[in-house]
């Protein structure tokens, strides 16, 4: 197969996920279908849509005309860096719980499940501009579809790699938000007692560069 | 792969180190002039700049406190509990005129109480010039009682004591005082929880008026909600927070203000029935500061006087950072200014504020002075703005925005009134761009709908001829199909 033919037949593989995530994810996962150029693809884009957003989205959604003050680097990653701490954690979690997953696998789940979310944002930030106010609940509707069918696929798709029954893989979801919010507390402790260490060598620094 | 997990930890652990940033002190926001929009705090040009002081050495008699000011008939009038005195200046000149201790009576003679004593002020807290009725309304505090005098020679025209059907908890301390054009007189009564107080023109107790919400606190109603009768008493009432000051505007709605922070709400306009029918469509509620843009600051702001100009825009005074808040009608901040402080202008309590014309008169309790603040070539464009506006001088508004707003670019209030009048001559494009500047959502929308309307209207035959063309496709596709499986089959 040609590697054009590949690209094709993967792509046309990423939408079929959508409709048949059960079947699609396991050969995902077990008969290494999973391509992954389309799985970092898939998150450059997400980064990608984040930036479309605070640039184009309509007036009434960002307020800000002028974008003074936006960091594109930090939008694209802070955009990723949920999914990111979602992969981590669960994989922390389903390590203890006898799932089979890996954290590949949890990364490309994530990754084909963003697809139509994806497309749901575009549609969002593109519809955003052609709206008034008494039309933004609908709008947020597009939106909501998008994420009720992210968590779908995301649902289905652990479901399928760590060889879960549905209950056990809500059990273990709620745990991930548990592990979620204690590898964000280490964070906050590691980046706050850094801080202090560097502050300190400044203060050493300044307080021997005056003393000369 | 055993060598590389080490290499990607530390390169994690690195990249985080990344982000962690030494805690620098230093607000870039601390700065004197500023307003509030969409995004925060903004820059602006000084709206105000102090013009002269007003204090006891300019005067014949002391001054120690100043508690109440009023600007009518040409005059100041400027209310001194400490000294029991109102002095009378000159509105244009500020100069001094009179001083009112002694009351006269109409024949120049020196009033006489029924118990033998001359009638003298006693401790005024609040003053008010009532144009309509020229009449002086003197709230004398000390003495319990209001008296009215003659606007021309302020000589003696009735005392209003206690009236005999006066209800409730309050006592009888009229503090800030304002009299409507029909005479009726209200008057707040400081620490009172039972709202304004609302007498006849004849002085009988009418009502108390416009009760002030508090806040309400989840927890504590949680709490309440499992206390038994008993434990109920035993805890600590949440009062109505009493009113500050009041003023009233030339349509007899009551502006007033509370420094309560348990308090909803901070800035009220009351209609005749006593509801809040204050306007909010600023970017943020009326609160004064919003400590969480600053570093350095953590108590709200605490609004001890209001003045309304006579054309929407109104003034409030705040005492926890000494700042004087001008607000247009819609509640959209036209400029902030004045600081506590020991330099020139600077306040340390303010306890008064009144307009005179576009001068705004800041008086301070502490000091004893009242500051005279005019305002800028911006101040008085934006004033002008919103006078016309409100007068319904379009054209004439909008030139002024116009002015106000080549002035000062953060002028948000300025593009929101050019983008209503060109909203009102149904340019629509030109109203969108204006409200966008002036990231005024409402505006914006109502814009957005009218343009959007025209240029659907104007693309019909496109957008039909697009339609068609689909649903002419959708069609063929099928007949094709159709005609495919007959072959087929």
């Amino acid at each position: 197969m040609s590697a054009r033919a590949k690209l094709v037949s993967d792509l046309k593989f990423m939408l079929r996920t959508i409709g048949h995530p059960f079947d699609c994810f396991y050969e995902l996962r077990f008969r290494q279908k999973t391509n992954w150029a389309l799985v970092f693809c898939i998150y450059a884009a997400c980064g990608l849509v984040a930036i479309l957003r605070t640039y184009y989205a309509g007036f009434l959604i960002s307020y800000d005309t002028q974008h003074y003050g936006v960091n594109n680097w930090q939008l694209f990653f802070s955009s990723l860096f949920p999914y990111f701490l979602f992969a981590l954690a669960n994989w922390s979690v389903t390590t203890l719980f006898d799932g089979n997953g890996s954290f590949a696998h949890v990364v490309m789940v994530l990754a084909y499940a963003l697809v139509p979310k994806l497309v749901c944002d575009i549609l969002y930030i593109a519809i955003s501009r052609y709206v008034v106010l008494e039309e933004l609940a609908l709008l947020s509707a597009v939106s909501a579809i998008g994420l009720i069918f992210f968590c779908f696929l995301v649902f289905a798709g652990l479901c399928v790699v760590h060889e879960y029954s549905p209950l056990k893989n809500i059990a273990t979801i709620a745990a991930t938000a548990a592990a979620a919010v204690v590898i964000l507390f280490v964070c906050m402790l590691y980046l706050q007692i850094t801080g202090k260490v560097i502050g300190f060598f400044t203060t050493i620094f300044t307080e021997i560069m005056k003393r000369r | 792969m055993t060598r590389v997990k080490p290499l990607a930890a530390a390169a994690i652990i690195l990249g985080l180190a990344l982000f962690a940033t030494p805690a620098l002190a230093g607000d870039k926001t601390e700065q004197y002039y500023y307003s509030y929009g969409a995004n925060g705090i903004n820059e602006s040009v000084p709206g105000f700049q102090l013009a002269m002081s007003i204090s006891a050495s300019q005067l014949p008699v002391k001054m120690t406190r100043v508690d109440a000011i009023s600007a009518g008939f040409g005059k100041i009038f400027i209310a001194d509990s400490a000294q029991a005195r109102i002095n009378v200046l000159n509105g244009e000149t500020c100069e001094f005129e009179a001083s009112i201790k002694l009351i006269r009576g109409s024949d120049n003679k020196i009033v006489i109480q029924e118990n033998g004593e001359q009638l003298m002020l006693k401790g005024p807290e609040g003053v008010y010039a009532c144009e309509e009725l020229e009449e002086i309304y003197i709230a004398d505090t000390a003495g319990e009682r209001i008296i009215v005098l003659d606007s021309k020679d302020y000589s003696l025209k009735k005392i209003i004591a206690e009236p005999s059907n006066f209800v409730g908890a309050t006592s009888f301390k009229p503090s800030k005082i304002s009299v409507d054009g029909a005479g009726r007189i209200y008057f707040v009564v400081q620490g009172s929880y039972e709202g304004i107080i609302e007498l006849n023109p004849n002085g009988e107790f009418s009502r108390f008026y416009g009760v002030n919400k508090p806040k309400v606190n989840i927890l504590d109603y949680f709490w309440k909600s499992l206390a038994s009768d008993e434990q109920k008493q035993k805890m600590a009432k949440s009062f109505a927070p009493s009113f500050s000051d009041i003023d009233i505007d030339s349509e007899g709605f009551v502006y007033a203000t509370t420094f309560d922070i348990s308090s909803e709400k901070m800035i009220f306009r009351f209609n005749a029935k006593g509801e809040n029918v204050i306007r909010e469509e600023g970017y943020l509620p009326l609160q004064g500061d919003f400590t969480r843009f600053f570093e350095f600051k953590d108590t709200p702001s605490a609004f001890t006087a209001i003045s309304e100009s006579g054309f929407g825009a109104y003034a409030v005074v705040d005492k926890t950072y000494g700042r004087v808040f001008v607000y247009d009608f819609d509640g959209q901040v036209i400029t902030i200014f004045s600081k506590l402080g020991n330099m020139k202008g600077d306040l340390r309590e303010p306890s008064a504020i009144s307009w005179n014309g576009y001068d705004l008169l800041v008086g301070d309790k502490a000091l004893g002075v009242v500051h005279v603040y005019k305002p800028t070539q911006f101040g008085l464009a934006a004033l002008q703005a919103t006078e016309s506006y409100s007068k319904g001088e379009w054209a004439k508004a909008t030139e002024l925005y116009e002015r106000a707003v080549a002035l000062n670019a953060n002028f948000y209030a300025g593009y929101s009134g050019i983008g209503r009048n060109c909203l009102m001559q149904r340019d629509y494009s030109q109203a969108v761009y204006y409200f966008k500047l002036a990231q005024d959502s409402k505006g914006y929308s109502q814009a957005y709908n009218g343009y959007r309307a025209e240029s659907t209207q104007k693309w019909f035959p496109i957008y039909f001829a697009v339609v068609l063309a689909l649903i002419g496709l959708i069609v063929y596709s099928e007949v094709r199909y159709v005609r495919k499986s007959k072959t087929r089959f």
